[in-house]
């Protein structure tokens, strides 16, 4: 059993981290209200009940421990140094060199608590009895081939999707539009498509709707920094979704658009903004569908009675719509409490 | 409109070449054409009224892999040019009724901007008969009706033959490759004095491919082996009836980049690639093109090159833009050495 040693002062951290001045300029890149808006969900994730369940796990927590941050979620680390902090780990945040801001911002808040975090943007990773890393497909490799002897916890390239019923276009629109928008569509939980499962005019109804959530939600929510690389992608996805089924909502790049496609032209790479819709007749269809994908699917929201019904698509993670981009605190990773992954467990015998 | 643009591609050729407003009068009156024949442009184009050149919805080029961007019925296409496909698996089509505009502007600003090209030419592309998708082949077989292809028709050839062919070949040759092709030409043991007044048409890029870091040592190594040869670029793609050349130059004297020039009636746009909004004089930018010898199909492209306009409508390619997927008719060459298990450089031969 791990004690939960400095849960207070975590959360304590964690408090001082939320009231960050401006959210935007840790953000990379983010509108301030969308940052805000990111910041505010993810800090709010980490109540006391989440973290003393998440390090109430067997084993012995790595004293030293390095958290590997990647450009895209800018809080994606938090939930990580937060776990090893308050299981009393010394940790060193990695950021990316071309974005450290919020990295440091979350070490001043944590060292602050008088607990051992420190932010580098070096590249060599130090000697720590445990790593967790997010990334490139590449780096994650790299980091395993060349720290095989720490304890691993790596987080590759994912993609996610939606896959539902949709009895209440509206609704679950709202719900959907901002699982699409939040962080601006840099993570692994952004949905790249919507499946309909049911007659092909539920599909429709759900991408008018999306449409006209979408574009509303981003008047909330304006979009920051868009890599000029998604502008091509953007002009080619909704301009076949133009000529092969539906487009609703915004024009311009990342500005928020639904397009209603035929289910072959199915793509689970992330468009910011622009969320495709696909009618199926089935779940088994939709698991045929996202096939090429196995693998590299992270999560997918439905409505469905019972969400263990989209397991068959190979995702790591089922949740509802609105939900995609605020996973628990503590959520199980491959089946295990990510603690768990970087305690040791060593035998005893009495 | 086909008669039309054909005149207009004549007038082009002439003494006394259309202005730029003709050019643009003419790309108007051919979208607001297109748009009434073709469903897919039309869809595309969601009735937007471009009142110039640049701003004619430019279709992505990916998008002709998944729909027919035609002004007559697809399956009446007696031309079917096709990408490669290697990053998808489904390859990009360009459809044509007829090769009339293509012929002819291919044709004229070829002999207009390399003109006294040698009429024998040698060709490492495979013949328009045996790859009647390749747009390429078709450009060769067009400028060079009497040449003699050494590549079959998935591209493989055999380098030993191809040395002998050049090393004893009588006068000036046009040997055509692709950057690809030439690089597994001269990965094979052999020389040739070519004598003066021989060209050496090298297209296609090498970007993300496995050669990214040798076009210029590419282009010394054939400098050295290919005698008195001078190098001649080509941009060209499946897509586009229309080609830009590089001003024929020595090996040693060869800039990749080009410039390469365009007819007056291929016109490059370049935009910032995150918003599409045309880029002041000058800027480097993503690619676009007008092209009305595209008169059945689409005039107005978006590629995933990354360029610069310069006065005049010449263009400086820089390659694809970052994180852009390759492709090409290079690409066909390298899956045919692999397919043929030559060594390649990076297997170190």
């Amino acid at each position: 059993m791990v004690p939960p040693v400095h849960a207070d002062r975590v959360l304590e951290a964690v408090r001082r981290l939320a009231a960050t001045p401006d959210p935007g300029a840790l953000s990379d890149g983010l509108s301030a209200p969308m940052a805000a808006r990111c910041l505010d969900l993810a800090c709010g994730l980490i109540t006391r009940e989440a973290l003393l369940a998440a390090l109430d796990v067997p084993g012995v927590p790595p004293r030293t421990a390095a958290v590997v941050g990647a450009r895209g979620v800018f809080t994606a680390s938090l939930e990580w140094v937060a776990l090893l902090a308050g299981a009393g780990a010394e940790v060193v945040l990695k950021a990316p060199a071309a974005a450290p801001h919020f990295g440091r911002a979350l070490a001043a808040a944590f060292t602050a608590e008088s607990l051992p975090v420190r932010c580098t943007t070096d590249r060599a990773l130090p000697d720590t009895e445990a790593i967790v890393a997010m990334g490139d497909d590449a780096s994650i490799a790299a980091i395993a081939a060349t720290h095989a002897r720490a304890r691993l916890a790596l987080h590759g390239h994912r993609t996610s999707l939606a896959l539902v019923e949709a009895p209440d276009p509206e609704t679950l629109a709202a719900a959907l539009a901002l699982d699409t928008l939040l962080y601006d569509g840099r993570g692994c939980f952004t949905p790249a498509a919507v499946l309909v499962v049911g007659p092909p005019q539920r599909a429709a109804d759900l991408a008018e709707a999306l449409g006209r959530a979408l574009t509303c939600l981003r008047a909330d929510l304006p979009l920051g920094d868009l890599d000029p690389l998604h502008g091509p992608a953007w002009r080619h996805r909704t301009g076949l979704a133009r000529v092969l089924g539906r487009l609703y909502g915004t024009d311009a790049p990342g500005a928020g658009a639904a397009g209603l496609l035929p289910a072959a032209h199915l793509d689970l790479n992330v468009v910011p903004g622009f969320l495709a819709v696909h009618s199926v007749a089935s779940v088994a269809e939709a698991a045929g569908r996202v096939r090429p994908w196995l693998g590299h699917l992270a999560a997918c929201a439905t409505d469905l009675a019972d969400p263990a019904q989209v397991l068959p698509l190979g995702v790591e993670r089922a949740c509802r719509p609105g939900r995609l981009q605020t996973p628990p605190f503590g959520r199980t990773h491959g089946g295990l409490e990510p603690l768990r992954m970087l305690c040791a467990h060593p035998s005893i015998e009495p | 409109m086909t008669d039309r643009v054909l005149a207009f591609l004549r007038a082009c050729l002439g003494p006394v070449p259309p202005g730029p407003d003709d050019v643009e009068a003419e790309a108007l009156a051919l979208y607001h054409w297109q748009v009434t024949r073709s469903p897919a442009y039309a869809s595309f184009a969601a009735g937007r009224q471009p009142r110039s050149l640049d701003e004619i919805p430019a279709v992505p080029v990916a998008l002709l892999r998944d729909v027919p961007f035609t002004c007559f019925p697809p399956s009446e296409a007696r031309y079917r040019f096709e990408t490669s496909g290697t990053t998808t698996g489904r390859p990009g089509i360009h459809r044509l009724e007829t090769a009339a505009a293509y012929d002819l502007g291919s044709a004229g600003w070829f002999h207009r901007r390399v003109p006294g090209a040698p009429a024998r030419c040698l060709s490492l592309v495979p013949s328009p008969v045996s790859a009647p998708t390749s747009s390429l082949s078709h450009m060769i077989g067009l400028l060079f009706p009497h040449a003699r292809f050494l590549a079959d028709g998935s591209g493989c050839f055999d380098p030993t033959e191809a040395w002998e062919a050049l090393a004893t070949a009588r006068g000036p040759v046009f040997l055509a490759t692709t950057g690809l092709v030439l690089a597994h030409l001269l990965d094979a043991p052999g020389s040739a004095d070519l004598p003066e007044g021989s060209l050496v048409l090298v297209t296609g890029g090498f970007k993300g491919r496995s050669h990214v870091e040798d076009a210029v040592a590419l282009h010394a190594e054939a400098g050295r082996r290919l005698g008195r040869a001078a190098y001649v670029g080509e941009y060209g793609m499946t897509e586009l009836s229309s080609q830009g050349w590089t001003d024929p130059l020595p090996f040693a004297a060869v800039d990749p980049e080009g410039p390469f020039h365009l007819p007056p009636w291929l016109v490059p746009v370049a935009v910032d690639p995150g918003s599409g909004a045309p880029l002041p004089p000058g800027g480097r930018g993503q690619l676009r093109f007008v092209d009305l010898a595209n008169v059945e199909s689409v005039l107005a492209l978006e590629t995933m090159d990354e360029g610069t306009v310069l006065p005049g409508g010449s263009i400086l390619l820089h390659g694809r833009l970052p994180g852009a997927p390759a492709r090409g008719c290079s690409l066909t060459a390298e899956e045919a050495a692999a397919l043929a298990r030559r060594p390649s450089r990076e297997r170190g031969g």
